[in-house]
């Protein structure tokens, strides 16, 4: 068995798609191009095919990264073009790469990612924007929905945050760059901490009016070092 | 402001954030077809009155829209209805109603088309044309609006609508659609005025327009009989045939969807049609005479289509699917194909014989799921008035077998309130609930184990053009104590769930289905009272629809409960289903001496179809 890493792009209405419509997506994808992909063993064998670090519904993302096990060796360039034919506008493979089997995916090894988000602000509310204060709180406190419960919760994801800037742009735009934990089991939701930052300084945006890109995953490579995590395996 | 497919889409950008499943509003699915501007003439937004969830899963769709769009002169775009939340959204932006291909508004298409499959669409359709800023009466469209128009099963009684729309398709839809839109582009580029247009298009056959014609009503408010208003229009429209499905070029590169839709497969119609006659389905009589696809082609439409989608599901589709004649053959040909593609098979409506089960077992392998029949009725006495050809023996034979082969589940359907049924019929449901729980724990050591049965009773509905047409139909009060008859029944015996339907759907449903045109206000004032996804358990509104029918003066007695004298004017009758009335009427007096019509395939029962078309399936046994 082969096991390629592909990078995709998803941008525009495709922004739209869940996590899960991705997954079928690619399925199909990969069925109609007819690449022979490796099945898991068991009472209901499923596709051996691993989505990165599920993107939030609404955000897009300049690197996404697909994981597949296939039963013969391709051509990375052949595949990922092969597999591009179904895909809708707004969503491309990229780049793609063979990487080494192991019986870890490349989710294990993500560390952080990258967000860039844009949104309006009121001249007002310009000079409510407290980065300084809003960082030197103890918690930075983000309210989620529990995933069993579904009730929201509280949580602190202040040693989470790797940095998180604000710059104005041009009139009444802006445009926020975050880096955040994005680890299995461990990720901060950019639109959270937005949300958590207006709400601190009393801004009136709406989390619905903010654009948000996830611009790269990244990931330990062999050496310890943080790289896209295209690169890291 | 003329909103253009710019502005459309900077808004969608702004509120697809605020709404659940924003992806059913986004278009842009592998294998949409979008044409360049200029490169046709006539747009037709085709809206499915209801979610895209539902609409991307009926299968006259991908045929119409690959039809259509094949065409040089008209670009075909969908339109669904937006769920509550989106329409609120939409309104309070400012939003117009938009195709899915194209971000066009509505309200700029030149042909708006609705497929009308079921009644309980009715209020989402004026929600839709109100939902894209067109007036709702045919009336107080001029020039500048486009033609709003209509078709599907409903269409054979498009009376409760008639107001609405300016011109009713009826019939199959394959060849009529086309050219519909054909005439309507050569009418255009002569620009001609509307009423010049119709004229035109009237001459089609299977076109109704609603407005060449004036019911007439006596005293007590029974309908009598139209007025023609335009001479030129034809006494009865009669409705469009399809002669021969391998005729037309059905579509093998559906659109994908990319959420997850009620049906998400390939699938293929083996054939149109069926001999079988039960006397209360509607769809047994709209859609003779049987036309079957040959088997190459059958083949092809599958394999083809599950290699440009991707699926991994097929469906076999048709109103009856065994009785196809090639079936055997086309199974053991698709059955390798699809296994070596992990292609799941699904047969709905299947017959339960040898072939059936050695189909089954071998699709199914250990996970055996989805056994079902449909005796229709409890007795062998009302399965005889209602001509459903299957006996209590055959049901207990095929359990017999399905339970050595290890299924442990069956659902059985059934309907109540159909003509002469009396308390017995219900206990025949019981029993035969009973008496399959018996075999199981009999085969099974005296032992029920995991075995259930489930049996699901829908409220009968008196339709337009079947033999059950003149019937009255139960009271809501009436449905209700039989539902509560049964579940005393049912519930002492271990492992039988009972499922059954709100009876005031099936009144309106009745109502809707048989009504005249005095409807139009009442469906109108429904959906100004908020009425609207009304098929859907959580929005169907009773109060609302209650208040609009006695505000409108339409009275439940006399539409739903009320039979028609045989004989009386019907007001669908406007319309020629190209079955003939005497045939309907005899087998309705049959049905009264509960004397059985066989299938047409031992010999034509003279439905009068083949006076309008080839009828190949008449004595073919
Ligand atoms: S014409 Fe005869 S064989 Fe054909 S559908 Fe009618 S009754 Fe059946």
């Amino acid at each position: 068995m082969n096991r390629y890493v592909l990078r995709f792009c998803k941008y525009g209405n495709m922004r739209f798609l869940s996590h899960l419509d991705l997954g079928r997506l690619f399925k199909r994808a990969v069925r109609r191009a007819n690449v022979k992909i490796a099945f898991s063993n068991g009472y209901n064998p499923h596709e051996l095919m691993n989505i990165v670090q599920p993107l939030s519904l609404g955000y897009e993302s300049d690197s996404e990264y697909l994981e597949i096990d296939t039963l013969i060796p391709y051509d990375p360039d052949t595949l990922a073009q092969s597999l591009c034919q179904v895909l809708p506008e707004g969503i491309r493979f990229t780049a793609c790469r063979e990487e080494e089997r192991t019986s870890k995916n490349l989710s294990f090894y993500t560390q952080r990612a990258l967000y860039e988000a844009f949104f309006p602000l009121t001249e007002a509310d310009a000079e409510k924007a407290d980065m300084q204060g809003f960082m030197d709180q103890e918690r930075v406190i983000i309210i989620k929905r529990d995933k069993k419960t579904k009730k929201p919760v509280e949580k602190d994801i202040k040693d989470w945050i790797y940095s998180f800037t604000i710059k104005d742009i041009s009139e009444g735009q802006c445009r926020a760059d975050m880096s955040l934990r994005c680890a299995s089991n461990e990720t901060a939701n950019p639109g959270k901490l937005l949300e958590s930052f207006f709400g601190f300084c009393g801004i009136s945006t709406k989390i619905e009016d903010c654009r948000i890109t996830r611009k790269d995953i990244l990931a330990l490579n062999g050496e310890g070092q943080l790289v896209s995590a295209y690169e890291a395996r | 402001m003329r909103i253009d497919r710019y502005k459309v889409q900077e808004i969608l950008d702004s509120l697809l954030n605020k709404v659940e499943k924003p992806a059913a509003y986004i278009g842009g699915e592998p294998n949409q077809i979008c044409k360049e501007d200029g490169s046709f003439s006539v747009r037709l937004a085709f809206c499915f009155p209801d979610t895209y969830e539902i609409g991307m899963s009926w299968n006259g769709m991908p045929i119409l829209y690959h039809l259509v769009n094949s065409t040089c002169h008209t670009f075909m775009e969908r339109v669904f209805a937006p769920r509550v939340d989106m329409q609120e959204q939409m309104r309070a932006a400012g939003l117009p109603l938009y195709t899915l291909e194209s971000k066009t508004p509505v309200a700029q298409a030149d042909i708006v088309g609705f497929t009308l499959q079921y009644e309980m669409c009715y209020t989402n359709v004026l929600s839709m044309m109100d939902l894209a800023g067109i007036p709702l009466l045919s009336k107080d469209r001029g020039e500048e609006w486009p033609l709003v128009i209509a078709g599907g099963p409903c269409a054979f009684n498009a009376e409760p609508l008639a107001d609405f729309f300016d011109a009713v398709l009826v019939g199959d839809g394959e060849e009529l659609l086309p050219e519909f839109c054909r005439v309507f582009s050569e009418c255009k580029k002569a620009g001609l005025t509307k009423k010049q247009t119709l004229d035109k298009l009237q001459r089609l056959q299977g076109v109704y327009i609603p407005s060449s014609y004036s019911p007439v009503y006596d005293e007590d408010g029974s309908f009598i009989k139209y007025e023609k208003l335009d001479p030129n229009a034809p006494d009865r429209v009669l409705r469009a045939f399809l002669k021969d499905m391998n005729s037309v070029d059905y579509p093998t590169n559906n659109i994908v969807p990319l959420i997850e839709v009620v049906h998400d497969r390939a699938v293929c119609e083996l054939f149109r049609g069926c001999t079988r006659g039960c006397r209360f389905c509607q769809a047994g009589m709209l859609y003779r005479p049987v036309r079957e696809r040959s088997m190459e082609e059958n083949l092809r439409i599958a394999r083809e289509q599950i290699e440009n989608s991707g699926h991994s599901e097929l469906s076999l589709l048709s109103l009856s699917t065994s009785d196809y004649t090639q079936f055997e053959p086309l199974v053991e040909k698709l059955l390798p194909y699809c296994k070596s593609r992990s292609v799941a098979i699904s047969l709905p409506s299947l017959r339960l014989d040898n072939f059936s089960f050695k189909v089954l077992d071998e699709i199914q392998g250990i996970r055996k799921t989805g056994l079902t029949f449909a005796p229709e009725a409890g007795t062998q006495r009302l399965r005889d008035v209602i001509n459903k050809n299957i006996t209590e023996k055959d049901i207990l034979g095929a359990l017999d077998k399905a339970i050595d082969l290890g299924w442990n589940s069956v659902k059985l359907y059934f309907m109540i309130g159909h003509p002469t049924e009396t308390d017995e019929d219900l206990d025949g449901i019981a029993d035969l609930a009973r008496k399959i729980m018996d075999l199981a724990r009999e085969k099974n050591g005296g032992n029920r184990g995991r075995f259930s049965v489930s049996v699901s009773v829908a409220n009968f509905v008196p339709k337009p053009f079947t033999p059950f047409q003149w019937v009255p139909q139960d009271s809501p009060r009436e449905f209700e104590r039989k539902h509560m008859y049964l579940m005393n029944r049912i519930r002492p015996i271990k492992g039988v769930t009972l499922h059954y339907h709100e009876s005031f759907v099936s009144t309106l449903e009745a109502i809707l289905a048989r009504g005249d045109r005095r409807l139009c206000v009442a469906i109108q004032r429904a959906f100004e009272l908020g009425c609207r996804f009304d098929s859907w358990t959580e929005h169907f509104n009773e109060k609302a629809w209650k208040q609009a029918l006695s505000e409108t003066g339409i009275d439940e007695n006399y539409h739903a409960l009320k039979g028609l004298a045989p004989g009386a004017a019907l007001p669908w009758n406007i319309i020629d289903s190209g079955i003939d009335d005497t045939y309907l009427m005899s087998e309705y007096e049959r049905s009264q001496k509960a004397a059985t019509t066989p299938d047409c395939r031992l010999g034509c029962n003279g439905c009068g179809i083949n006076a309008h078309t080839d009828c190949p399936c008449g004595g073919i046994l």
